[in-house]
């Protein structure tokens, strides 16, 4: 199972992901909702600004961003957030989101 | 772009082949059943085997499946015959 953390500060605003675990809906390369958040996690963290970037991470079976204080790229990572989230909502028993 | 897309990236481990081996069949408990200068009786299995590990000795005889057993009521004695073979015997008790 896919588990996400999403990483807000007090006042709720969006700073962070982590996501670790593996899909194991399939086996490798038939692993259909392993695919769909390897493509939002990898395109989601192409499209951040790079100067907004405090710390990225992106590995087999691990993914992780940090954003800086003052960035333009938290609404990116809110868009992220809701793809994974439609995700859950058809496969909760192979990703969850904290 | 920053990262190069891997569609499985978040996939259970690459396909591990799977082993053709892991069958055995059932163990049939072969070897000794009566130990060296113990005392048996009649009939009763000396030595489970399978081919002639052990011969028969005196007063002992081989079954059709090579198990050595007792002819008579006596004490088990291993020896060797010959150069590089072993018998199992059964010497009765004399009455006191």
């Amino acid at each position: 199972m896919v588990q996400v953390k999403v990483l807000t500060t007090k006042s709720g605003n969006l700073y962070g992901l982590e996501v670790k675990g593996h899909a194991d809906y399939d086996k490798h390369g038939q692993d259909l909702v392993c695919a769909g958040v390897s493509s939002i996690i990898t395109g989601g963290f192409n499209a951040l600004n790079k100067d907004d970037i405090e710390e990225v991470t992106l590995e087999e079976g691990y993914a992780k961003v940090i954003l800086k204080e003052n960035n333009t790229s938290s609404e990116v990572l809110r868009v992220i957030e809701i793809q994974l989230r439609t995700i859950e909502e058809s496969y909760p028993k192979f990703i969850t989101i904290k | 772009m920053m990262f190069q897309l891997n569609i499985q990236l978040f996939a259970s481990k690459k396909g591990v082949g799977s082993t053709k081996n892991g069958r055995d069949s059932e163990s049939k408990r072969l070897g000794c059943k009566v130990a060296d200068g113990q005392y048996c009786t009649a009939g009763s299995i000396i030595y489970r085997q399978r081919g002639t590990k052990i011969y028969p000795g005196v007063n002992a005889m081989k079954g059709g499946d090579d198990t050595i057993f007792a002819t008579v009521d006596g004490i088990v004695k291993f020896e060797r015959w010959g150069k590089n073979r072993k018998k199992a015997s059964v010497y009765p008790v004399e009455a006191k």
